[in-house]
């Protein structure tokens, strides 16, 4: 072979022309592996360092770089954008130091456009219209705070008050409509009973306790209006057991089917000790019984959310969990409640069947080792044989389009039921598959920060487009999740053309979804804000075709 | 001496003075002297219990100042004399015994028998399966039904199927559904391909004998102790729902395997046209779970499918798409030893074949058919777990380019291995017909009908596995050999022709001849 | 007081009270040694179709007895709307209504009680319940037959 066609060789393998010369000329025109192990040692991995074999010769060029960055790093800011740029403006500009001005400009511009992008991420799902978030130590006060503003209505105790709210659930306005309606009527409904009216700390000779027989003679005995006499001990034992049972109405007296209730100065008095927990409690009841508020399910958030009125149906805490007012699940638009608990049902149901699909490992259809998935991007690459592969269809992922619509196999002679599980099956396995990729992507919140610290120690990056990394990947959960849910409001979804539309753009959004999820997996090692600006805008406009359409109609 | 609350239904309360080591026989007539009711029609209830006539008050904790209830018992007269008996195993009644089996249906129609049975009493005397076994083993007709049987006399001994047993007797709503159990699990069983041998060995080997020894009186007796599914200990109706029969668990194999040998000839399984015992009948069990459609399809129409009925569930299995995705039920079926044996040994495979005046045939119009059964290549390959695991994930993955219909073979896929179904019946695309086989090196077992599935496997395990492990001289040495025979003597072209169409011949054979 | 010597020292005293002045047609006491499982008995109350009958049923007192309710089953068979073939009943007292100040006399007074006056208006069997508002006389046969046959 001659020198020329070894440089055709290495060109044709990808290498920089330029690159490739220079391997070549120091490797003495010898064998093209060593030429190649050259260019793989000195200049890294692919054409992107090649700008270095330039820059060495001519240290010039070194110098706008540090105009614009920190001195001691290496230049690397091109590094980050596409290789197929990098690789046009290398060919053009070899080692000129105008040319190096020109990439520079160009890319400020290119920044710019990304910039004035228009991130429509305001849509149907995503952010809620109005919603509050307490914090999970607020809870208690703003509980007390709702106690005492009734309290102060009614002009009755607290005590009386927050039994009053109970009662009706925590609905001031219900409340106040129906007390100043008839208000005995309203106190003695809520078990109030001469509230102010309990007796601790006393003694009652010639009475035995209720409970354990103990003699009650020596201020220990403590009752409600209702004489229904207890020792202290005894009534700290079933406050403990009462408030450990958590239930949503208030603590009953210890008499058989007494009617009086329990009130929160008598718990103070006879049960210091226990108050916290009252509290406690109190902040649950509060929350659980107030229509208009929900716990964040979320692993670990203790907050409770409240949406101005009852017709929100989406919420979003704190945390970042997005919450279905309705039915207090995961926000799962675009499918709705009752799709929900159906296919919950059809999960439970066929979980047996469908145990192996939640495996975590596949085969690599190529070589047959077992890959673990381990990240949120279903585009695989074996490391074995290198096959890249679709982890939902294991068909290769080169040419590979929609494998997000189940095909009925015509003329089939299986059974109904066989299908019908099949179907479910293939639902299934997509759901699946999202719902898992977005448990790793979920990790990923905490990876990009991160990532945003450290790419902030070592590199030139703007601040700003470091800071991107944590909105695209809020916008990777938020499209997860909408596909983990696409695929149950499919499987419910008739037949015909809407589907076919439907079908489309989730296909779309499943794709620009993996690539955006690749991406960002790439991000802590190799961050392109380019592709990751684009991609995330991309993803955000299908995202929210795909839900306007489920919103409005797909043919319209 | 001390004294004794009285509180009687008819008699309002009183009391009496008594010692403390009477018995409660002593203690039945002192009290009454005071009471209306005669020591022999007394019921004493103290402490949540009636009082037994041996016991001493001392015995049960009475003491000064308690309070005894008194009630007038029902038919007490008749019970005492057995109930005092029957626990010490020592006085077993040896002159009720014989009468037993024949009397058993007027007995459990008898309102003294149900009595006997509902007494507290009765559970002490089942708790103890001795007494029981004892009775049995009495009566020499029974002792001989269980000699031969020893399935039963496990379930005598067994305290749970006593129980159970006895829990029915006196409960008709359990017994109903006893036998709606049994007659669940007799339809699970019956759908289990190799199910209606075990019923039928079951019914000759514990039915039969029992009936004859005992008459009706078994039927409902065995019919739930023999159940092999479902075992209902409780003393209520079991309302949860029956054993999935499509759960992996294996019950039903474990005892099919000796069966296979015993009922050859007289298997009455839904196979009846089969000549072919029925080798994988007791691996077939959990994958048909998957692949029913594909098996009966094949089963009935093929007379090949019995004989590879397991792949031929495979094949079914490669027809659903997803349940050809599970290599651990393939693992599990090729692992069985049995399948393992036919497997590594090619002479019992041969002769299965040669044993088929059909399957002979089409060995001998196809001698690549047969040398591929030959080889023991073939037979490794189809040992290995792990071919069998890759045969499986190439399948699936054209079943996935077939769904997606980017599938380059369109309609000729018919013959693969997921197609196994609808090629069932026939021979199918033999050989080089078979537009599939264009793929595969075994061409030619793309054509065993029912073997479909598996043939298709096989020749997709080959065409992937298989290729890149041997030089192609050798791979393709049986269709080199046609070649030659026909003519072609040049071998490099022959081999780079048959390389490029994956060894099928009539391709290469164009091929070379362009 | 731990809960363990609370409970233990009221189902002593419970035990005291019963075997000494057992509430009309019931008794009960413990099976063995464990002071927290009792066996009971409750004659079938006069003018009641279980009449002449003796039900057996099982009691078990939990760890935090007075302040959880004890729970009891049926051991003999009984046709009844309250009570299931699994010798379950349904009564309030013994679920939400369930009071510490309650004692086993008190709760075997009321399941003997609710032998003479069913609640088919709150039933565990339906069937049942349905006879017994439809055809009252049908219903007092099957259960006295039920009694006869399993109560005797």
């Amino acid at each position: 072979m001659d020198k020329d066609s070894k440089l055709a060789t290495l060109v044709e393998y990808g290498y920089d022309p330029v690159v490739a010369q220079v391997a070549l000329e120091q490797t003495s025109y010898g064998d093209l592996n060593v030429a190649i192990d050259y260019i793989y040692k000195n200049f890294g991995e692919g054409s992107l360092d090649k700008k270095e074999v330039i820059t060495e010769p001519t240290p010039l060029t070194s110098q706008p770089t540090q105009q614009l960055n920190t001195p001691t790093k290496p230049k690397r800011q091109i590094s980050t954008s596409s290789s197929k740029r990098l690789k046009s403006s290398i060919t053009v500009s070899a080692g000129s130091d105008d040319c190096y001005e020109d990439q520079e400009d160009s890319e400020e511009e290119y920044y710019q456009d990304v910039d004035d992008y228009e991130f429509d991420i305001a849509l149907v799902d995503a952010f809620p219209k109005a919603n509050t978030v307490i914090q999970s130590k607020d809870i208690i006060n703003t509980a007390l705070a709702e106690i005492n503003n009734i309290s102060s209505i009614t002009e009755t105790t607290p005590s009386a008050a927050t039994l009053l709210l109970c009662y009706f659930q925590w609905n001031p306005n219900k409340l106040l409509e129906r007390y100043y309606e008839d208000p005995e009527r309203v106190v003695s409904a809520a078990g109030i009973k001469k509230i102010d009216q309990f007796f601790t700390k006393t003694s009652v000779p010639g009475q035995m306790c209720s409970v354990c027989a103990d003699d009650l003679d020596s201020n220990n005995c403590s009752y409600l209006s209702c004489k229904h006499y207890s020792c202290d001990d005894c009534w700290n034992q079933y406050l403990l057991i009462k408030l450990l049972e958590g239930g949503a109405t208030s603590i009953p007296c210890m008499g058989v089917k007494c009617p009086s209730v329990i009130p929160d100065e008598f718990i103070h008095k006879v049960a210091p000790n226990l108050y916290n927990k009252y509290l406690e409690r109190l902040a649950q009841t509060y929350v659980d019984q107030n229509p208009n508020m929900r716990w964040c399910p979320a692993v670990g958030c203790g907050n409770a959310l409240k949406a101005d009125s009852q017709s929100e149906s989406t919420a979003q805490c704190s945390c970042g969990f997005k919450i279905c007012f309705r039915c207090k699940q995961e926000s799962h638009f675009p499918a709705d409640c009752e799709q929900m608990k159906n296919w919950k049902k059809k999960c439970e149901d066929d979980s047996e069947t469908a145990n192996w699909i939640s495996s975590n490992t596949q085969d690599c259809p190529k070589c047959q080792s077992a890959i673990e998935k381990n990240g949120g991007c279903n585009h695989m690459t074996c490391i074995k044989c290198k096959h890249e592969f679709c982890w939902i269809c294991l068909g290769n992922w080169i040419g590979h389009s929609n494998c997000n619509s189940y095909k009925k196999e015509e003329n089939s002679n299986k059974s109904e039921l066989k299908k019908n599980l099949e179907r479910y099956l293939f639902y299934f396995h997509r759901y699946n598959t999202h719902e898992q990729s977005k448990k790793f992507e979920t990790k990923l919140r905490q990876t990009a920060i991160e990532t945003i610290v450290s790419f902030q120690n070592k590199t030139d990056k703007r601040w700003i487009d470091i800071k991107f990394v944590e909105t695209s990947t809020e916008i990777l959960i938020q499209c997860r999740r909408t596909l983990k849910y696409t695929y149950v409001y499919g499987y419910y979804m008739g037949e015909g053309t809407e589907k076919n539309l439907f079908e489309y753009l989730q296909n779309d959004l499943e794709k620009t979804t993996e690539q955006l999820s690749f991406l960002l997996s790439q991000a802590n090692s190799d961050l392109k804000i380019f592709d990751l600006k684009e991609m995330t805008n991309l993803a955000s406009v299908k995202l929210k075709h795909l839900l306007e359409g489920v919103e409005e109609g797909f043919i319209n | 001496m001390v004294k004794i609350n009285i509180k009687s239904s008819t008699d309002n309360k009183f009391d009496v003075d008594a010692e403390l080591n009477i018995t409660v026989a002593d203690f039945k007539k002192i009290i009454a002297q005071k009471s209306s009711i005669p020591a022999d029609q007394q019921r004493i209830i103290y402490s949540g219990r009636v009082l037994k006539d041996h016991q001493t008050l001392e015995e049960l904790k009475i003491q000064e100042g308690h309070t005894v209830h008194l009630v007038r018992g029902g038919n007490s007269a008749a019970p005492p004399p057995p109930q005092q008996q029957v626990p010490t195993p020592n006085n077993t009644q040896p002159q009720s015994i014989p009468g037993m089996p024949q009397h058993i249906n007027e007995m459990m129609n008898n309102q003294m028998f149900q009595d006997a049975i509902n007494s507290p009493m009765m559970d002490s005397f089942f708790e103890n399966p001795e007494i029981f076994r004892q009775m049995i083993m009495g009566n020499p007709e029974m002792r001989e039904v269980l000699n031969n049987n020893p399935e039963m006399s496990h379930i005598f001994n067994d305290p749970r199927q006593l129980r159970q047993t006895l829990e029915m007797m006196r409960n008709p709503e359990l017994m109903r559904e006893m036998m709606r159990n049994a007659d669940r699990a007799m339809i699970n069983i019956e759908n289990h391909p190799e199910g209606f041998n075990l019923l039928r060995r079951m019914y000759t080997n514990i039915q039969e004998p029992l009936m004859n020894a005992a008459n009706q009186q078994a039927m409902s007796h065995n019919q739930t102790n023999s159940n092999p599914v479902q075992e209902n200990t409780g003393p209520n109706p079991n309302n949860s729902p029956l054993p999935n029969p499509w759960s992996s668990s294996p019950s039903p194999s474990t005892t099919t395997e000796n069966s296979n040998n015993s009922t050859t000839g007289t298997n009455r399984s839904p196979n009846q046209q089969t000549p072919f015992p029925n080798l994988f009948g007791g691996n077939r069990s959990p994958q048909s779970n998957n692949g029913s459609t594909g098996n009966t399809n094949s089963n009935t129409n093929n007379p090949f499918g019995n004989m590879f009925g397991g792949m031929g569930g495979m094949g079914g299995m490669g027809g659903n798409g997803f349940g050809g995705l599970s290599p651990e039920l393939m693992r599990n079926m090729m692992s069985s030893p049995q399948v393992q044996e036919m497997l590594n040994n090619p002479a019992m495979l041969e002769q299965m074949i040669n044993m088929n005046p059909q399957m002979r045939e089409m060995m001998e119009s196809n001698p690549q058919m047969r040398d591929m059964f030959r080889s023991p290549q073939f037979m490794n390959m189809l040992s290995n777990p792990d071919n069998l695991n890759a045969m499986m994930q190439i399948q699936q993955a054209m079943q996935t380019l077939q769904n997606n219909g980017v599938s380059p073979f369109g309609g000729g896929m018919g013959g693969m291995g997921g197609m196994g179904n609808n090629s069932a019946g026939g021979m199918g695309g033999m050989g080089g017909m078979d537009p599939f086989s264009m793929l595969s090196g075994m061409g030619g077992m793309g054509g065993f009908g029912g073997m479909g599935g598996m043939g298709g496997m096989g020749g997709m395990g080959n065409n992937s596995s298989t290729q890149n492990q041997e030089p192609p001289e050798q791979r393709y040495s049986v269709q080199l050999t046609q070649l030659e025979e026909l003519g072609f003597t040049d071998r490099a072209a022959n081999i780079t022709a048959l390389t490029q169409t994956n060894g099928n011949i009539n391709m290469a054979i164009d091929r070379l001849l362009r | 007081m731990n809960e363990g010597a609370r409970s233990t020292k009221r189902i002593q005293k419970e035990l005291a009270d019963i075997t000494t002045d057992p509430p009309a047609g019931c008794s009960a006491g413990p099976v063995g040694d464990n002071l927290y499982e009792w066996m009971s008995t409750i004659i079938g109350p006069d003018g009641s179709p279980y009449q002449g009958g003796v039900f057996f049923l099982h009691i078990l007192f939990p760890v935090d007895y007075p302040f959880k309710p004890p729970k009891i089953q049926f051991k003999t068979k009984i046709y009844h709307c309250n009570i299931n073939s699994n010798g379950d009943i349904c009564l309030d007292i013994l679920k939400n209504n369930w009071s510490p100040a309650l004692n086993i006399g008190k709760v075997l007074l009321s399941i003997s009680s609710l032998l003479t006056d069913p609640n088919p208006n709150d039933p565990l069997v339906s069937t049942i319940a349905e006879q017994l508002i439809n055809d009252k006389e049908a219903h007092d046969n099957k259960a006295r037959e039920f009694t006869m046959k399993f109560a005797k």
